[in-house]
C-alpha cells in the first residue's frame, strides 16, 4: 500500500484530503508542523510526501530542504501544495526543491495522477 | 492670508513649527553648505586686515581689540558644532553686528574726525552674507543696486550736494535693500518648501494606502481561500459519496454549492489579479517554451468544457513552430479564458483556436458561432465586472472579469486585444503580442 505523510496545519484541510486519500486506498500518516515532517519522514520513510507550504515552526520550502539535503529522505517525491496560485509561488516551490506541486482548493483527480506518476 | 502663510511668522520670518524650521535649516545648510563657509573666511580675513590698519593708524586700544577677536572666534567655534551650525545666520549676525559698532565707536572715540572708518567696509561685506542664502538674487539685486547707487553717489559728488565724508553712510542704501530683498525671498522660499514637504507627505500617504489596500487584499484573498478550501473539498467528497450510496436528491444539492464554492475561488482569484495588476505588482516570468506542448496542454484543458454544449474544437496552427519566448502562464491564462468565453455562449457549433505567426509577432484568435454581441455589448466587454446583459452571468455564469484582466495582461506583454462579434453570427477574440519564435529548420 502506498504510504502518503501530508504535512498539514489546517484541521479541516487535513481531514479532508486524509479521508478521500484512505478511501482511494492510499495509507496516511500526518505531521503538523516542518520539523516533524523531517522527523517522520526520516522515521516512517513514506512513498509521497504532501507538503503545505505556509507551516508552524519551520515551513514548508524549509522542510523539502532538509529532507532533500538528508541522504536517507532525499529520493523521496515531495509534492508542493500551495496555497497561492501564483507563478512566482510555484516557481519557488520547485527552486526549493519540491518536485511537483498542486494548488488548493486541491483537485483530487489532478492530485491522484501526480501522485502516480511517482509510485 | 493663505493657510501656507498662516505657518510662517511674518514678523520673524520663522515656521511657526519648530520642527519645520528646524528641517528647513537643515536642508538650507546642505544646500549652501560650503558657499557659507568660503565667504565667512573671506569675511574674517578682510575683519584681520581692517584691525591690522587701525592699529597701525591708531595705536593698541585692548577692549576694542579683543571684543572683536572674540566675537570673530565665537563665531567659529559656534559653527563647528552642528547643533549650532544651523543657526548660522543668526550666530553670524548677532556677533558680527557688535563688532561693526564697536568699530565705528571706537574711531569716533580715537578721532573725531574719522567717521566709520575702514569698518564700514564691512558693510557691503554684510550685505553679501545677507544673500548667502539666495547666492543667484544676491547677484541680481546686489550689482545693480551697488552699481546704480555708484552712479549718484558720483553724480552727487559732481554737483556738490554730497561731501566724500558722507558717502559711507550713502553706502547703507544697498544693505537696507539688501534686507527687505532678502526677507521677501527668505518667505518665498519658506512657501515653497512647505508646498514640496506637503507634497511629499501626500505622496507617502497615498503610496502607503497603495500599498496596505494591495497587502489587505493578498491577505484577505489568502484567508478566503482557506474555508473555501474546505467548502469545496467535503463538498465534492459528499457528492463521490452520494453518488455511491445512489442518494440522487443530495447529489444535486451538493453540486450546488461545489459550484458555488468554484465561482467564489474563481472570483477571489480574479480581483487578486486584478489588483496585482493595478498596484503593478505583477510581473512577467519570460521563458522559453515548446510550442506544440503549451497547445496540446491548452487543448487539453479546454477540451473539456466546449464539448460539453457539443461544440466541435478545431486548432489551426502553423507547423513550423518549435518554441516560443514569453510569460507562458500569462499565454496560458489569457488564453483558456478567450475559449472558455467561447465555449460559454456557443451551443452546438465551433470553437477555432486560429494561431498566425507573424515573424516577430504572433496572433492568437478564437473564434467561436455563439450568440455574438450587438454594438453597443461590444462597446462593455473589457469592462470590470460587466457582462453583456445583467441576465447573462445567471445563464453562463463567470465573473464578468475574465476579459478586463486578459486585457491588461496582454498590455502587460505589449500586445493587443482585439474583438469582433456579430449578433446571432458569433465572436472573435484576437490577441496580438510581440513575442520570440524560434523556427525549425
Amino acid at each position: 500500500m502506498t504510504k502518503i505523510l501530508l504535512v498539514e496545519d489546517n484541521e479541516m484541510n487535513k481531514d479532508m484530503l486524509s479521508r478521500r486519500l484512505t478511501k482511494k486506498g492510499y495509507e496516511v500518516i500526518f505531521a503538523m508542523d516542518g520539523q516533524e515532517a523531517i522527523d517522520m519522514a526520516q522515521n516512517e520513510t513514506p512513498d509521497v510526501v504532501l507538503m503545505d507550504m505556509g507551516l508552524p515552526v519551520k515551513d514548508g520550502l524549509q522542510a523539502t530542504k532538509e529532507i532533500k539535503e538528508n541522504s536517507d529522505t532525499a529520493n523521496i517525491p515531495i509534492i508542493a501544495l500551495t496555497a497561492n496560485a501564483m507563478a512566482e509561488h510555484r516557481q519557488e516551490a520547485l527552486d526549493g526543491g519540491c518536485d511537483e506541486y498542486e494548488t488548493k482548493p486541491i483537485r483530487l483527480p489532478s492530485l491522484l495522477e501526480k501522485i502516480e506518476q511517482f509510485t | 492670508m493663505t493657510e501656507l502663510e498662516e505657518n510662517i511668522n511674518r514678523l520673524t520670518c520663522k515656521f511657526n513649527d519648530q520642527n519645520l524650521e528646524d528641517q528647513y535649516k537643515e536642508m538650507k545648510w546642505e544646500k549652501n553648505g560650503n558657499y557659507i563657509w568660503n565667504l565667512m573666511l573671506l569675511g574674517h580675513i578682510i575683519f584681520l586686515l581692517i584691525i591690522l590698519d587701525d592699529i597701525k593708524q591708531l595705536g593698541i586700544q585692548p577692549i576694542y581689540i579683543s571684543v572683536q577677536i572674540i566675537c570673530s572666534i565665537a563665531v567659529y567655534i559656534l559653527l563647528f558644532y552642528e547643533q549650532y551650525r544651523k543657526n548660522y545666520y543668526d550666530i553670524y549676525f548677532t556677533l558680527t553686528i557688535p563688532i561693526l559698532m564697536i568699530n565705528g565707536a571706537y574711531h569716533y572715540y580715537m578721532d573725531q574726525e574719522a567717521l566709520f572708518g575702514p569698518g564700514a567696509a564691512a558693510l557691503p561685506l554684510l550685505t553679501l552674507l545677507f544673500f548667502t542664502i539666495y547666492p543667484v538674487d544676491f547677484m541680481n539685486s546686489f550689482f545693480i543696486v551697488s552699481t546704480t547707487v555708484a552712479a549718484f553717489l558720483v553724480y552727487l559728488l559732481e554737483v556738490g550736494v554730497i561731501s566724500e565724508e558722507q558717502i559711507p553712510y550713502i553706502l547703507v542704501i544697498p544693505f537696507i535693500y539688501g534686507v527687505f530683498v532678502k526677507r521677501s525671498n527668505e518667505f518665498k522660499s519658506r512657501i515653497d518648501y512647505i508646498k514640496t514637504e506637503e507634497l511629499k507627505i501626500l505622496r507617502l500617504q497615498a503610496q502607503n494606502a497603495s500599498k496596505a489596500k494591495s497587502e489587505f487584499l493578498a491577505n484577505m484573498s489568502h484567508e478566503l481561500r482557506t474555508p473555501l478550501n474546505a467548502i469545496i473539498g467535503y463538498s465534492e467528497m459528499l457528492m463521490e459519496e452520494a453518488e455511491d450510496d445512489g442518494l440522487d436528491t443530495y447529489s444535486e444539492d451538493l453540486t450546488k454549492i461545489n459550484s458555488s464554492g468554484e465561482h467564489l475561488l474563481t472570483l477571489v482569484n480574479d480581483i487578486l489579479d486584478l489588483s496585482k495588476i493595478e498596484a503593478g505588482k505583477m510581473e512577467l516570468h519570460i521563458e522559453e517554451f515548446e510550442f506544440e506542448t503549451h497547445v496540446s496542454q491548452i487543448e487539453a484543458t479546454a477540451k473539456p468544457l466546449i464539448s460539453k454544449n457539443d461544440n466541435k474544437f478545431v486548432i489551426e496552427k502553423p507547423d513550423n513552430i518549435e518554441k516560443l519566448v514569453n510569460d507562458q502562464t500569462k499565454l496560458r491564462q489569457i488564453l483558456f479564458n478567450m475559449l472558455s468565453n467561447a465555449a460559454k455562449f456557443t451551443k452546438k457549433g465551433t470553437v477555432t483556436l486560429a494561431i498566425t505567426n507573424y515573424g516577430d509577432k504572433v496572433r492568437f484568435a478564437v473564434t467561436d458561432t455563439g450568440i455574438g454581441m450587438n454594438a453597443e455589448q461590444l462597446g462593455k466587454v473589457f469592462e470590470e465586472f460587466t457582462q453583456a446583459e445583467s441576465s447573462t452571468s445567471k445563464d453562463y455564469g463567470g465573473t464578468g472579469l475574465g476579459l478586463p484582466i486578459s486585457k491588461k495582461m496582454t498590455e502587460m506583454m505589449s500586445g493587443v486585444m482585439e474583438v469582433e462579434s456579430e449578433e446571432g453570427k458569433g465572436t472573435t477574440f484576437s490577441i496580438t503580442i510581440p513575442i520570440e519564435v524560434k523556427e525549425e529548420n
